[in-house]
């Protein structure tokens, strides 16, 4: 074979194989919206994929719920805890058609897996209220999103807990700072970063007063409320715009900014290097329920909790939500709900998820008289949490890559304040720039 | 008609000797070929499958504008006009090749220089060796982490260290002038251990009768180090270099995904990480596609570059 011929039969060869790689990639593509069906309850077979973390509080729910009904099976499967690998894990199953049945939703991944057609829409068995399940029942900001900005009456996840934003303090740091004033549910941001500064001074720096409220910049749950509570907008759906470099967001986020350096320590870029509660560095923190089995676990120190500082008198309370939802693609649509009306109902599998201490349910009943609120003390007062579960505002989600826009630009605009000293409104004016654009893309 | 060649006259008539050892070359050449195939086709079916055929999907992604949800739509050249235009590749490639400056030439150095000191037959060496190779069987991953805490500002061993001193260190990782360098550090640390090896080989390959002869003509140490030992391990200083090129291009991705994220402002953000976060959290696989290819094409020029450098010293 000469060199000439060699090198044609491998352009060839090359050819065709990058034609048949793209011919496979693009006919996954189209199969992939292959839709499910209803399916029987009895006798059935579903898969469940949760984040790796949930798989073993999953796996004792299913079990309780394979006991109740012995002739349905379910098997839990894992996803990625990372949120990027989540997703794309998803979508690479939605490519291959492997989605299970039930999946683990989220909340800042709901729009995307609702326009990528991966999970279903449930607002009409809500309604129905099919085998008990009704949408009225739940609280409306969390139930609230799960529907897609796209398509706002479509509900296509559950969501499990009200998690929002509470304030949690360590009295014995408070002790070892000589600081007698303990939070107070009157209090206000700048009681808060007053203490937050006076504990950091007392104790030379040893402990950080607060943990930093904007983080490395990318705690949305506290500066969506913030924001708000100084009447400013993260994203208003109506007219699809960003706000964040408007006036009124420009004094929530010099509010936020304040803290660096004087009630929390000096911003850090690198998330792991930030003062931890559970570890007693820091004497305050906002958390969410979710963690208190860690904290309870790990910290040693006598510690409570306390509904958010307030601005103007607005409550400053954010939050989130990971959800269940019905893969568009199941062909035991009625199998999952089964599953999921058992999941939400009080003797079910709320109860079990109620005693591991993470989980305020997401219903008005559940939040005022859930078993979660009888659990022994740390924390002392779990009203707290309900009070914040009823205060939090959920923003609406951006479509498509502009949340992840947003996310960027707040993280950026934040360094570039903190780092590079660039003023506060020029920062966040370019970071809404970034965003509108990124929103005109994402339409 | 039939040749006198076919019928293997001429071998037959071949000098004494030579029929015979014609004959062992060509089985020998026969079971080489047999056994190389054997030995290679697993490793051949798996490059097929986990690399050619996805760089060639890549290629065909190039083309279209897709974001993992839809269908892809076929967009021409646009991706790779795009890629001139957009000024955070330009930033990202930067980045990069300020990666492969900061990190390549301590690497080669530190690595041929640590290589002749364990080199030497000392005792206690052994326990040394073990010592200096010891950040190779640690998984990049896990080794970020780690370094993660030792640059934490407040706690981290490196601002410990530097303290003992009476130096006030800086927030390392959220440092638009610190970041870059405190991650080279760590990814030389990384990379040493395999330039040491590779050096080790390349020392003990020069005869020892050059130094003794060198010794003989009055040569001290430093001389022999610069005249004997640096010009003979020639050959590996270029395999070196090229494979740290394209360790630092393509292995910065993990380092700055887990450290940095590419921050502080895009200070460690790298052409592998970008077309990463394109890819992944803008979700639009055609242009990172683009990215990866272009990052593809330079690491072939530089390779490119260091095999033309390598024929020229040959020739030389």
């Amino acid at each position: 074979m000469t060199r000439t011929a060699g090198r044609r039969r491998s352009r060839s060869w090359a050819a065709v194989a990058g034609t048949a790689a793209l011919l496979a990639l693009v006919s996954a593509c189209g199969n992939s919206s292959s839709g499910g069906g209803a399916g029987s309850v009895e006798g059935s077979k579903i898969t469940l994929s949760v984040q790796a973390g949930l798989v073993p509080q999953f796996k004792k729910y299913v079990a309780a719920y394979e006991a109740a009904y012995p002739n349905r099976k379910i098997t839990v499967e894992s996803l990625p805890d990372d949120a990027t690998q989540y997703v794309q894990q998803l979508v690479t199953e939605r490519l291959g058609n492997k989605l299970p049945d039930v999946l683990m939703n989220v909340d800042y991944a709901a729009n995307q897996l609702a326009d990528g057609n991966i999970t279903l829409d449930v607002a009409d068995r809500l309604k129905e209220g099919k085998l008990g399940l009704k949408g009225s029942s739940f609280l409306p900001q969390f139930l609230g999103q799960y529907r897609p900005v796209s398509h706002p009456e479509e509900i296509t996840g559950l969501p499990v807990s009200a998690d929002s934003t509470t304030l949690f303090y360590n009295k014995t740091i408070f002790q070892k700072a000589g600081v007698t004033e303990l939070p107070k549910a009157t209090w206000t941001w700048d009681d808060l970063y007053r203490v937050g500064a006076e504990i950091q001074q007392k104790t030379g720096g040893r402990y950080a007063g607060l943990f930093p409220p904007l983080g490395i910049g990318d705690q949305a749950a506290v500066y969506n409320p913030v924001i708000r509570a100084y009447g400013g907008f993260v994203y208003d759906p109506k007219t699809k715009k960003s706000g964040i470099g408007e006036p009124a967001a420009v004094k929530a986020w010099t509010q936020l900014l304040k803290a660096y350096g004087t009630a929390a320590p000096k911003y850090s870029a690198n998330s792991a290097g930030l003062p931890k509660f559970e570890q007693g560095q820091t004497a305050m923190a906002f958390s969410v329920r979710a963690t208190v089995p860690t904290q309870k676990e790990t910290l040693k120190d006598d510690w409570d909790v306390q509904t958010m500082p307030k601005i103007d008198g607005n409550p400053t309370v954010g939050g989130g939500s990971y959800g269940l939802s019905i893969s568009r693609a199941s062909n035991h649509q009625d199998a999952a709900w089964a599953f999921l009306a058992w999941f939400y109902s009080q003797d079910g599998g709320m109860k079990l998820a109620q005693a591991t201490g993470q989980v305020v349910p997401p219903t008005l009943e559940g939040v005022d008289n859930g078993a979660w609120r009888q659990l022994p003390a740390p924390p002392q007062n779990e009203a707290a949490f309900a009070q914040d579960a009823k205060d939090a505002y959920l923003p609406p989600a951006l479509p498509g890559a502009a949340q992840k826009a947003l996310t960027d630009s707040v993280i950026k605009a934040v360094q570039q304040v903190e780092l590079q000293h660039k003023s506060v409104a020029s920062a966040f004016g370019d970071a809404e720039k970034a965003v509108n654009q990124a929103l005109q893309s994402a339409k | 008609m039939a040749s006198v060649l076919d019928n293997g006259t001429l071998r037959r008539t071949a000098p004494p000797g030579s029929g015979s050892d014609t004959r062992t070359r060509d089985r020998r050449k026969r079971r080489d070929a047999l056994a190389a195939t054997v030995f290679l086709t697993p490793s051949m079916v798996a490059f097929t499958l986990f690399v050619i055929i996805p760089a060639l999907g890549a290629f065909g992604l190039s083309f279209f504008s897709w974001d993992l949800f839809g269908s892809p739509q076929w967009v021409g050249v646009d991706n790779f006009t795009r890629l001139f235009k957009d000024a955070q590749m330009w930033t990202s490639l930067r980045v990069t090749v300020e990666f492969v400056v900061l990190g390549v030439i301590p690497t080669v150095v530190l690595g041929f220089v640590l290589a002749v000191l364990i080199n030497n037959k000392m005792r206690g060496m052994g326990a040394l060796r073990i010592l200096y190779f010891a950040p190779m069987v640690a998984s990049s991953a896990v080794a970020a982490v780690l370094w993660s805490y030792m640059y934490d500002d407040r706690a981290g061993v490196a601002n410990r260290v530097l303290g003992w001193v009476g130096v006030s260190g800086p927030a390392w990782l959220s440092s638009t002038t610190w970041a870059l360098p405190a991650l080279t550090v760590m990814m030389i640390w990384l990379a040493l251990p395999l330039v040491m090896i590779l050096y080790l080989a390349g020392l003990q390959r020069i005869p020892a009768d050059i130094y003794a002869a060198a010794s003989l003509d009055g040569a001290g140490r430093w001389r022999q180090l610069w005249s004997i030992t640096w010009p003979n391990v020639g050959p590996t200083t270029i395999l070196v270099t090229t494979l740290q090129v394209i360790n630092f291009v393509s292995g910065s991705f993990e380092i700055s995904l887990i450290m940095t994220n590419g921050g502080p402002l895009g200070h460690t953000q790298s052409l592998a990480l970008y077309s990463y976060q394109v890819a992944f959290h803008q979700t639009e696989m055609g242009y990172a596609s683009a990215l990866s290819l272009f990052q593809l094409a330079l690491i072939g020029l530089a390779v490119g570059l260091f095999k033309l450098l390598s024929r020229i010293r040959r020739s030389a």
